[in-house]
């Protein structure tokens, strides 16, 4: 019997595994987090919910624990070569599982927003600072300034004061005028997005019962030890600076491309959302046969566009398979394709109101924080050396090397070479990842002789 | 466009940047061009073991006067290149591995050569104590070591360009001609002339050895390295167990190193190398056999690095028999790390002398012509432990 094996309970992994059982595929759901529901549904049987999107998240996940197929939770994907050999961690023994089929859903990572002083305790992201409020009910006991821009960021504010916190302030650092450019994006969101817009615009609302300086293009936190203050300037040149010990910062999320780019994937630059992303055909199909990738770890698409993109890549690992003709196949993607047209309708709008921050990188900036590389740093070695490229300033600086994985700082260097030396994005790449992709100790790598 | 030069060299690793270094400061005016960039392949991916520990006796002059030559770094490229001289220990686990190392250490001090001696389990427990109790005894070099391979790369760069080296990243040779005493070298739409020219493309010199005209037959290495997170110091010398295919030591960062030889996939047409993660789990096997306590450390990374093996595992250095003005310099077969220093100066010497003053003539590529290879000796195994 054919065996697919989903990699990311989230949405899109959990609706993929449904259509996939629907489809007569055996199913097999690895992720590395104790329960299902991804980021966005974390913890969602546990907690209380929180209107529509929440209670259709419950229900996805009481589906999928129903008959989602086999899930192994807590474990990690640490390596993936030779097509769909897959290296899994599961309870401190490390396996290989070779699928006849892998879809890829592992979601986004938050982008990382690197300005002086970002490593200092008390600057966190809001992306981790949602889970902490998902998870652990965890509010922060005194008022906290929130900095950068997206949709999180609006959200979590609101969650923040539901819950009783409260925000000093947001230093928005979304350039002016973005909002004219996205008039005339607002039909084609509508569709599908009307009900999102509706809400934004909620949050919108009591954002402006905070106090909210906009048009920010640099930013430093201050402090030796830990966060003190913030200095930031406004693109038109107002300095300030703001006692604070704590800070939450956020620029957008983008698609974690390790898994993809560990497993040979071809990958393209998109240079709306700022960011790589695996080349996909329109059953989600990658460039290496028999992978297939969906959800925001395709390109950022939200967890509804998400479900949809899931249930598309099944489809195609179904036809695939031969469970499914090609007919009934591209008759199944239709109803789909167009939701997800809509979703990208959509999703233009959210990128052009929110998009990157790229906020001026100072040469102090800890561009690695793992190996404690700055941006002044790199940019020396980069000096008359036009061919160095990420991986050749990994090697003349360590920055890159450490734990994880060019994660925080891999975007930040590809940005540094194009200001060094010019040259698309796309050709300039990104650092070559390598394994283990997720955290492995020797005893784990050890274990995987005995075991296969 | 023509830019003419008294010496070409091919390949910028760690040992086309040293013989290029060398020819500068001897006054010749040097171009190197690398088709990457300057250590992308087996240079970059370096253990950088500085290791005289068991060496072929064909490289063990050359590998002698190299060691010297790490002591004194600074001198020669103003940066001691993190070496520090904690030594290197072979371990032995049974009576008959114990006794080729007494063998071996026996036939060395008979011929003179003391860089090596045989310790006994309590000389071992003294100088490594966190390695678990399975050795019986072991070969030590006092005077071995390790570096860093990135400050090297870095300190040998510096110096070559301070020595008026050219350094031309990005340009890889696509045709090679001998007319009139001058080499021509064409890249693209670029041209570089010189009466004398350095082989030193590493996996790929094989194909530049051939452009020329000698055909020299070699194998692809992609050996694979593990380096975990920073730990507190825990080893200084670097310890090898050839039965275990086990190389570990700790880096200057805190971080370990494991390596051993297990050998990744290659991809000569692609430039690229990647690692057997299967094969990996046998190095981290051994590792946490020897050293009780690192199973619980995390990985960084791994990797693996291209480089050219020669079938009898000894470095080919020499001038070629066939073309004037040609020096082959390459198949380091996984331990060409610490042979750099030294073998940039006899590359020197025997192109603009004719001969070097340290006799490598073991090292001639003509053994590997035509020819039988010359049988590999007792000490290949360990050729994989830098």
């Amino acid at each position: 019997m054919t065996t697919v094996m989903v990699i990311g309970a989230g949405p899109a992994g959990m609706s993929a595994a449904l259509e996939l059982q629907e489809r007569g595929l055996a199913v097999i759901v690895l992720d590395d987090q104790p329960a299902p529901g991804g980021r966005i549904f974390a913890a969602i049987e546990k907690r209380e919910l929180h209107g529509r999107e929440d209670k259709s998240g419950a229900e996805l996940v009481a589906r999928f624990r129903a008959v989602g197929g086999e899930y192994l939770s807590a474990t990690e994907v640490w390596q993936i070569d030779s097509g769909t050999r897959v290296f899994l961690t599961h309870e401190g023994r490390a396996r290989m599982i070779e699928p006849n089929f892998v879809l890829l859903a592992t979601g986004a990572q938050e982008r990382p927003m690197p300005f002086s002083g970002w490593q200092l305790p008390g600057v966190m992201t809001v992306g981790a600072a949602q889970i902490l409020l998902k998870t652990a009910a965890q509010v922060p006991d005194r008022p906290v300034w929130l900095a950068g821009t997206g949709p999180l960021l609006l959200l979590y504010a609101r969650q923040l004061v539901a819950a009783g916190g409260a925000v000093a302030g947001i230093l928005d650092t979304a350039p002016r005028h973005r909002r004219v450019a996205a008039l005339p994006l607002i039909p084609r969101a509508l569709p599908y997005g009307w009900r999102d817009l509706a809400r934004g615009i909620g949050w919108l609302a009591a954002m402006s019962r905070l106090r909210v300086i906009r048009n920010v293009g640099s930013l430093e936190a201050l402090g030796t030890d830990r966060i003190e203050g913030i200095r930031f300037r406004t693109r038109d040149g107002t300095e300030r600076e703001v006692d604070t010990d704590l800070l939450f910062v956020h620029d957008g999320v983008v698609p974690a491309v390790h898994t993809t780019m560990a497993a040979g994937c071809a990958h393209r630059w998109n240079s709306m959302q700022q960011s790589f992303e695996p080349l996909l055909d329109d059953f989600g199909g990658s460039s290496i046969p028999n992978i297939f990738v969906a959800g925001d770890g395709a390109t950022i698409a939200g967890a509804r566009a998400a479900t949809i993109s899931g249930r598309l890549a099944a489809i195609g690992i179904a036809r695939a398979a031969g469970t499914m003709s090609h007919m009934a196949a591209e008759t199944a993607a239709i109803p789909l394709r167009r939701e997800l047209a809509a979703a990208s309708g959509f999703r233009r709008l959210i990128d052009t109101l929110y998009p990157p921050s790229e906020l001026a990188l100072s040469d102090d900036t800890m561009v690695c924080r793992c190996e404690e590389v700055s941006a002044g740093k790199i940019r020396e070695a980069l000096h008359a050396r036009p061919h160095l490229g990420p991986d050749g300033v990994k090697i003349a600086t360590r920055a890159g090397m450490g734990p994880c994985q060019g994660r925080q700082c891999g975007l930040s260097l590809a940005r540094l070479v194009q200001e060094a030396h010019g040259g698309s994005r796309s050709d300039i790449g990104f650092l070559r990842v390598r394994a283990p992709l997720k955290p492995l100790t020797l005893g784990e790598l050890a274990s995987l002789e005995t075991n296969s | 466009m023509t830019a003419t030069a008294d010496v070409l060299v091919v390949g910028g690793g760690l040992h086309g940047l040293s013989a290029a270094l060398q020819v500068a400061r001897r006054g010749a005016r040097v171009i190197l061009l690398e088709r990457s960039r300057i250590g992308r392949h087996s240079s970059g991916a370096s253990a950088a073991g500085v290791r005289t520990l068991s060496r072929a006796r064909a490289e063990l002059p050359i590998s002698l006067e190299a060691m010297e030559m790490w002591h004194h770094m600074v001198d020669i490229v103003g940066d001691d290149c993190g070496f520090h001289a904690y030594g290197q220990l072979q371990v032995a686990e049974t009576d008959a591995e114990l006794q080729s190392l007494r063998d071996r250490v026996g036939r060395l001090h008979q011929d003179g050569f003391t860089n090596e001696e045989i310790i006994d389990a309590d000389a071992i427990r003294s100088i490594v104590p966190c390695l678990a109790s399975v050795y019986l005894g072991g070969a030590f070099a006092p005077r071995d070591g390790a570096a860093d391979p990135h400050r090297t790369l870095s300190a040998y760069l510096r110096a070559a360009v301070d020595a008026g080296v050219a350094v031309h990243e990005g340009v890889g040779v696509t045709a090679l001609v001998r007319s009139q005493n001058t080499w021509k070298l064409t890249a693209g739409q670029r041209q570089w002339e010189a009466p004398l020219l350095v082989n030193a493309a590493g996996a790929w010199a094989g194909e530049i050895a051939a452009m020329a005209g000698d055909e020299i037959p070699i194998g692809t290495k992609a050996s694979m390295m593990i380096v975990t997170e920073r730990v507190a110091p825990f080893i200084r010398p670097t310890v090898i167990s050839m039965k275990r295919k086990l190389s570990f030591k700790q880096s200057n960062q805190g971080t370990l190193l494991i390596g051993g030889g297990q050998q990744g996939r290659a991809d000569l047409t692609k430039e690229s190398s990647a690692v057997d993660v299967r094969l990996l789990a046998k190095s981290a096997a051994a590792a946490t056999q020897l050293f009780p306590g690192v199973d619980r450390l995390r990985i960084v990374r791994t990797w693996a690095g291209l480089e050219a093996k020669t079938s009898d595992d000894v470095a080919i250095a020499g001038l070629s028999p066939s073309g004037p003005g040609l020096l082959h310099l390459f198949g380091f077969s996984g331990h060409g790390f610490q042979l750099v220093p030294a073998l940039g100066v006899a590359a020197a010497e025997l192109l603009l002398e004719g001969r070097s003053r340290v006799d490598i003539a073991g090292l001639a590529p003509q053994r590997l012509m035509g020819g039988m290879a010359t049988p590999a000796d007792d000490s290949v195994g360990a050729a994989d432990c830098e």
